[in-house]
């Protein structure tokens, strides 16, 4: 997941120095690439974060009764 | 009422200080609030932690004077916390105590480790004080009219009083409670900013009345731009970087003017101006005591350029599809330096027009379309930012203050929860300052507080209280940690000077109030920098000084105390020399900045890479050394 992350941020930043002109293409509700591209990256990491959390929870969860049916 | 609202809140944190001041009586309960906050009360003080003076004050006054590069500070903070969620937050709190410090010397118990460690704390924190300390000067001069240095020595004064007094403890519910209310009131001003919408003529809700600069006709005799109005007569002219200055007087009055052109013809443009000659008072658009007007507008919504252009309420979408279109237009302002005829040091203050679509993507303050170096100061900018968070001493020290590795990440993820919504509003801010008239010619730091301002004083008063406390918090986060630094690791574990809990607790108090006045020194210094620029270069200096240590530590099994200690000494060298001899710097002390050796501001780029190869290279040639002893 972190990878993806980095992967998509390395984008951003690669556009910006590559074809740094694309940034003022409207993409969406008449935002431009920057301003899509930059909320994406703020939205999707909080995403990623949910799902890191349920799954490490799901996880825990799982080592937790592991553990217990040991001790008994 | 301002004043009122201000002193209320700082005799509140007082208060909370000194309450759990008197409730704090070992070094776990100074440096880590005992391990027992709730995790979702940690998120939230991450984000007051997080969300300094760099934040909230530099990063809208970068977006009001340089639009969509303002914001590539709130994507790249934003995205470190996912180093810090996916690399960092876990392992810290397992191998860590009360500091940095603990968790990379858990493995080797390394006196090496432990200097280095604990210098690089120190330094960070003193980097990362330095805008904080800037922050609090430019907040105090519009609320309570007094100087820049006031300001810094007040922050100082009562944060060293905090600190002193309890610690982690009173440092976390000061920042849970700041954070809260920032993101809060930066909605309301948001809301308030989209139901007002956008107007070329914009009167801050009827409070300040418009000013249109005026133009004159003129014409080019005997290479003068003179005006056709014979009423004006010309005085002198000044050419500064390609732009010809005109200084006219009417009726006695003196004032300066820029040559444009308007349909082929020659134009003179009405500008604001400083004069001061050597030992006389200074002079503010040629009235002494007066103020600069603040500035920034729209010229054009969607091609409309009529004085009466108006939106109305518009939804959150279509307020930045209308500033970000090809036919909007934006007023901005630049500073030109001149010496007249009188003798008198001049600072013209002149307009000039940006289209929205050049607002709204990157460009304007970084060169991206430049060198290949200023491409690389960008990209190196973004690293020092993604690399950055991960390895700050006072968020890393904020992983100690919850009960498990869990909490640690489930604090992570309300801290990622509240700053990422933040930092969607900073856009809004940010943009609403530019175009309604509130940038403070002189310092754009002050633009979210004015922006504020602009709905009535009480908004005002509480969003400034609101960002002195931050301030406020956020210095006692960096004093905690540079404390800790000083007399957890260097005198107790580096130096074995043997403590009992109190006196730990009386050291770290002591180191608290020398690492406070070396920060009030240091805001004073930095007077008029942007906040975010300067936090930008702390994060630069902590991304190449920590983070290769901790990522190493944890992911490669050939990782030696050496090489740590090594890469942490070079990472800090290596950016801070770069930093010192970069262009800003040169800017900052008044040298020229073309005469700068390093040819860029940002140094992560080349300072992060060096740190982590010299961790590995000295991890192999200390490898067996340090597995026969």
């Amino acid at each position: 997941m972190f990878l993806l992350y980095a992967l998509i941020y390395v984008g951003f930043v690669a556009i910006n120095i590559a074809r740094p002109a694309l940034m003022e293409a409207e993409v969406l509700w008449g935002l431009n690439l920057a301003v899509v591209y930059g909320f994406f990256l703020i939205i999707f990491a909080l995403i990623l974060a949910l799902v890191y959390n349920h799954l490490c929870g799901k996880k825990e969860a799982e080592l937790t009764a592991t553990r217990s049916e040991e001790v008994k | 009422m301002a004043i009122v609202i201000f002193l209320a809140f700082v005799g509140f944190v007082l208060g909370l200080s000194f309450y759990y001041g008197a409730k704090t009586k070992s070094a776990s309960g100074y440096y880590a609030a005992g391990g027992q906050i709730h995790w979702g009360v940690n998120g939230i003080a991450f984000a007051g932690d997080y969300l300094s003076a760099a934040s909230f004050l530099g990063i809208c006054g970068m977006i009001a004077t340089s639009g969509y590069d303002g914001f590539l500070y709130s994507i790249g903070y934003l995205a470190g916390w996912m180093v810090a969620l996916f690399v960092v937050a876990e392992p810290m709190k397992r191998l860590g105590k009360y500091t940095f410090t603990d968790a990379v010397d858990a493995k080797f118990n390394s006196k090496s480790i432990k200097l280095m460690a604990a210098i690089s704390t120190l330094i960070v924190s003193l980097c990362y004080l330095i805008p904080q300390m800037v922050g609090a000067g430019v907040l105090v001069q519009p609320l309570l009219g007094l100087p820049h240095a006031a300001g810094v020595i007040i922050v100082g004064a009562v944060v060293i009083i905090i600190v002193a007094t309890a610690g982690m403890t009173s440092t976390t519910y000061v920042q849970f409670l700041k954070g809260g209310l920032l993101i809060v009131f930066s909605l309301v001003v948001t809301i308030a900013l989209l139901v007002r919408g956008l107007s070329t003529q914009p009167d801050q809700g009827g409070r300040v009345p418009f000013h249109a600069y005026a133009e004159l006709a003129a014409m080019v005799a005997e290479n003068k731009v003179i005006p056709m109005d014979p009423t004006w007569t010309h005085v002198e002219s000044k050419v500064v970087k390609d732009h010809t200055f005109v200084k006219l007087t009417k009726d006695g009055k003196a004032s300066w003017w820029m040559k444009t052109e308007s349909a082929g013809k020659p134009v003179l443009k009405e500008c604001q101006w400083e004069s001061q000659i050597p030992g006389q008072p200074k002079l503010i658009n040629g009235e002494p005591d007066a103020k600069l007007r603040q500035v920034g507008s729209l010229v054009a919504i969607n091609g409309d350029a009529s004085p009466t252009a108006k939106t109305g309420p518009v939804g959150p979408f279509s307020f930045l599809a209308k500033i970000g279109a090809k036919d909007t237009k934006i007023q901005q302002w630049k500073i030109a330096k001149l010496k007249d005829a009188s003798g008198a040091e001049v600072s013209v203050h002149y307009a000039y027009t940006t289209t929205g679509n050049k607002i709204l993507r990157p460009g304007a303050k970084f060169k991206i379309e430049g060198t290949w170096l200023e491409r690389m100061d960008f990209i190196s900018l973004m690293l020092a930012l993604f690399l950055g968070t991960a390895a700050l001493p006072h968020i890393l020290i904020r992983y100690y203050t919850v009960a498990s590795p869990a909490a640690a990440r489930k604090s992570t993820i309300v801290a990622i929860a509240a700053i990422g919504f933040f930092y969607l509003l900073t856009l809004y801010m940010g943009l609403g300052a530019m175009v309604n008239g509130v940038i403070n010619p002189l310092d754009n730091n002050m633009s979210a507080p004015l922006l504020a301002k602009s709905f009535g004083t009480f908004l005002f008063a509480v969003i400034s209280a609101i960002a002195f406390a931050t301030v406020l918090g956020t210095v006692a986060g960096l004093i905690v940690a540079a404390s800790g630094a000083v007399a957890h690791d260097l005198m107790d574990r580096f130096g074995n000077i043997k403590m009992n809990e109190k006196q730990k607790v009386r050291a770290g108090r002591i180191a608290a109030f020398a690492v406070g006045i070396v920060a009030i020194m240091l805001g004073i210094i930095f007077e008029g920098q942007n906040v975010s620029f300067l936090v930008g270069l702390a994060f630069a200096v902590a991304a190449s000084a920590n983070l290769p240590a901790i990522v190493m530590l944890l992911f490669w099994k050939r990782t030696t105390a050496k090489g740590i200690a090594a890469s942490i000494g070079v990472g800090v060298i290596s950016s801070l020399t770069l930093i010192a001899l970069s262009p800003s710097i040169f800017k900052q002390f008044g040298l020229d900045p073309a005469r700068a050796p390093i040819p860029f501001d940002n140094p992560g780029i080349v300072s992060i890479p060096l740190s982590f190869l010299v961790l590995v290279v000295v991890s192999l040639l200390t490898e067996k050394k340090e597995h026969l002893v």
